[in-house]
């Protein structure tokens, strides 16, 4: 972890309150580019008085040749308002990469040896971040990847980011659902797994990430459909601090008394380590 | 070019020079990140620990700040720590190899376990030689007075000193709470019942309502409110406690953000100064605190900062 001196090099608005962030790291050696996981993330200063926390985001690309990389985020509040105002040139404070990130793939051959991964909205990102590093690694394919991305309408999805998704998985395994019907399937992804139970009995790794309600419901069906699958979900809570100083962003666990901090302990956990009401 | 400044602090009565005015608040602070962007054992005086209770404790439910724009946070964190035996067991141990002094901040709801803390510190004080001080964090609820917090009555701040100060020989600061009317009745009480140093100040009350759903955002409505906005009514305490006791160490502490806040919390008669809030935005302000004290001290002539401690008094 550091605190990066960084650049805007880009800032394109690709849907409906949705940016693309594209950073450059100034000064310091350009580690975030070497470092970041997928499901590492960052927490970027708003460098003005009206503001007391940085705001935490998933890093969705990286170019390791640049050091260039890249946040998606949709505007939400005040913060992210005020970040969509930015210009090229502009000079900020990204701390990262922080948290744990996503398992490697289990190596162990199983029978269901397929990985899913399931993004709601803005949480596509760290999935986004997943298939980079994956499509750039020599030992590993995207041949046994799949991906559910929805969002509220199409434009919600952000043009260039499926067509990305497309590129790398092929537009058979990339599912798309929008809860307005207007692309792909009519219906938010949680009901998109209720309805397709093979995809989720296919796969030995599933990774959710988006809005708390849609990973809940999510789990629920992956939990009683593959129930030796590895789940790993990424969680959003409010994060003062992102360094673990201020325990502001706890999640209660079913396997331990204490909760755990999600900036330090996470942002991914297993699905069965957390005590989530109404998740069977 | 002139020889570096002499940063030290030194406190009546221990035979022990912080090397520099500079700790974190109780549970604010996160060492094992913070050393990664700014190497501790240089840039800060020593570190002080989450409040540790008796047993460990689960902490409130969420959301548990609230962001507000331009003058501070509410916190209703809940004290969620460990307990003191696992503090004692691990987080001792990894401090330590900062090598810089540890204060311990400790709360519990009656005066038998405050005995049985003191008591358990006693026990292993050996094995951790940077064991420096203990601070007692007087803002927790005793359950033998119907829940009223210790620190918000000269009588409860006098038991609980005494108790802590019959077992534990070491420095023993007593952090007060500004939400109990004047302050000086209460710390003469701490002084009276053998504290060493006066920390001051721990969080204010406040309150946040959400407006679209028409309730409070915390659920349990009331927060501790500190940074920026809390400065001047702690800069208000560190003055009048430097007036009333100029012989007793104090711990300044509210929202400090940078070098002149710490400059103004010195001046005014803090000793030593802890930073929280702030550094949660900006980890490496400790490392700025700590060049700009050096650099300012240089720039002044000063050969030694303890030269500032309550300055501005005489003028
Ligand atoms: C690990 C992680 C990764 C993330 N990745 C991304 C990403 O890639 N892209 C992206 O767009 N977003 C991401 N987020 C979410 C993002 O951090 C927030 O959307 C952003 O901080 C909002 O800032 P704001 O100032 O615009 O909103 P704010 O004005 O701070 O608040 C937005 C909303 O949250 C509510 N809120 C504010 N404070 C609290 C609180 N303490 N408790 C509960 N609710 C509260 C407000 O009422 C409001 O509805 C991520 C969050 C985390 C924790
Ligand atoms: C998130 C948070 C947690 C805190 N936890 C403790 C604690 O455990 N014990 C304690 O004595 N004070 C605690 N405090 C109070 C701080 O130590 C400090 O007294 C107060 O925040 C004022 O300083 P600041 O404005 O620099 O933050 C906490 C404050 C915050 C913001
Ligand atoms: S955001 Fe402060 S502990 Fe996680």
């Amino acid at each position: 972890m550091q605190d990066y001196l960084c650049e805007v090099v880009r800032q394109e608005n690709i849907g409906p309150d949705l940016y693309l962030l594209s950073l450059n790291t100034l000064r310091k050696p350009q580690q975030v580019a070497f470092a970041c996981r997928p499901g590492q993330f960052v927490m970027v200063d708003l460098h003005s008085e009206a503001f007391l926390f940085r705001r935490p985001f998933s890093v969705l690309s990286v170019d390791k040749a640049t050091g260039i990389f890249h946040i998606l985020y949709k505007v939400v509040g005040r913060g992210t308002q005020m970040m969509a105002n930015w210009q090229s040139g502009f000079q900020l404070s990204v701390l990262g990469p922080l948290g744990n990130g996503f398992s490697q793939r289990p190596q162990a051959k199983m029978e269901a040896s397929k990985t899913l991964l399931v993004g709601g909205g803005i949480g596509v990102a760290p999935l986004y971040r997943f298939l980079e590093t994956q499509s750039k690694s020599q030992n590993q394919s995207l041949e046994d990847v799949q991906c559910v991305y929805g969002a509220r309408t199409a434009a919600d999805l952000g043009l260039p980011i499926v067509e990305q998704l497309e590129y790398w998985l092929g537009s058979d395994k990339l599912m798309l659902c929008t809860d307005d019907g207007s692309l792909g399937f009519h219906g938010n992804v949680a009901e998109y797994l209720r309805q397709n139970p093979r995809l989720v009995e296919d796969s030995g790794h599933i990774m959710v990430c988006g809005p708390t309600r849609m990973m809940q419901a999510c789990v629920t069906t992956c939990r009683n459909t593959a129930p030796s699958a590895l789940i790993e979900v990424s969680l959003e809570e409010h994060m003062p601090c992102g360094t673990g100083a201020c325990s502001g962003c706890v999640v209660e666990r079913a396997d331990q008394a204490l909760p755990s901090k999600v900036c330090l302990e996470g942002p991914v956990f297993q699905a069965q380590q957390l005590a989530w009401e109404g998740v069977s | 070019m002139s020889e570096t400044p002499c940063l030290e602090i030194k406190l009546p009565h221990i035979n022990f020079n912080f090397q520099n005015p500079i700790l974190n608040a109780s549970g604010t602070f996160y060492p094992a990140s913070f050393d990664q962007l700014c190497p501790l054992a240089k840039c800060m005086g020593g570190i002080v620990t989450k409040t540790v209770t008796p047993t460990a404790k689960t902490g409130n439910s969420q959301p548990r700040t609230v962001e507000l724009p331009g003058i501070g946070m509410l916190n209703s964190i809940g004290l969620q720590n460990p307990g003191l035996a696992y503090t004692l067991e691990k987080d001792l141990e990894s401090l330590s190899t900062y090598h810089l002094p540890i204060i311990l901040s400790i709360a519990a709801t009656s005066l038998q376990e405050f005995s049985q803390m003191s008591e358990q510190i006693v026990s292993v004080q050996s094995q951790y030689p940077n064991l420096l001080a203990l601070e007692i964090n007087l803002s927790c609820p005793n359950v033998d007075k119907g829940g009223l917090d210790f620190g918000s009555s000269c009588d409860g701040i006098t038991e609980v000193v005494k108790t802590v100060r019959d077992i534990w020989p070491g420095v023993l600061w007593a952090k007060l709470t500004p939400n109990a009317g004047n302050i000086i009745p209460l710390a003469g009480a701490a002084v009276e019942a053998g504290a060493s140093g006066i920390t001051a100040i721990n969080t204010l009350l406040g309150v946040a309502i959400d407006i679209r759903r028409r309730r409070p955002i915390l659920p349990r409505v009331s927060g501790g409110y500190s940074g920026p906005g809390v400065k001047p009514v702690a800069l208000h305490a560190v003055w009048q406690l430097y007036k009333h006791f100029p012989e007793i160490p104090i711990i300044g502490i509210g929202g400090i953000q940078s070098l002149d806040d710490t400059l103004e919390f010195m001046m005014a008669g803090a000793s030593l100064i802890q930073v929280g809030t702030a550094c949660f935005a900006r980890p490496t302000l400790f490392e700025d605190i700590h060049n700009g004290l050096t650099q300012f001290a240089r720039q002044e002539g000063l050969a030694h900062l303890q030269e500032l401690v309550g300055c501005a008094h005489s003028q």
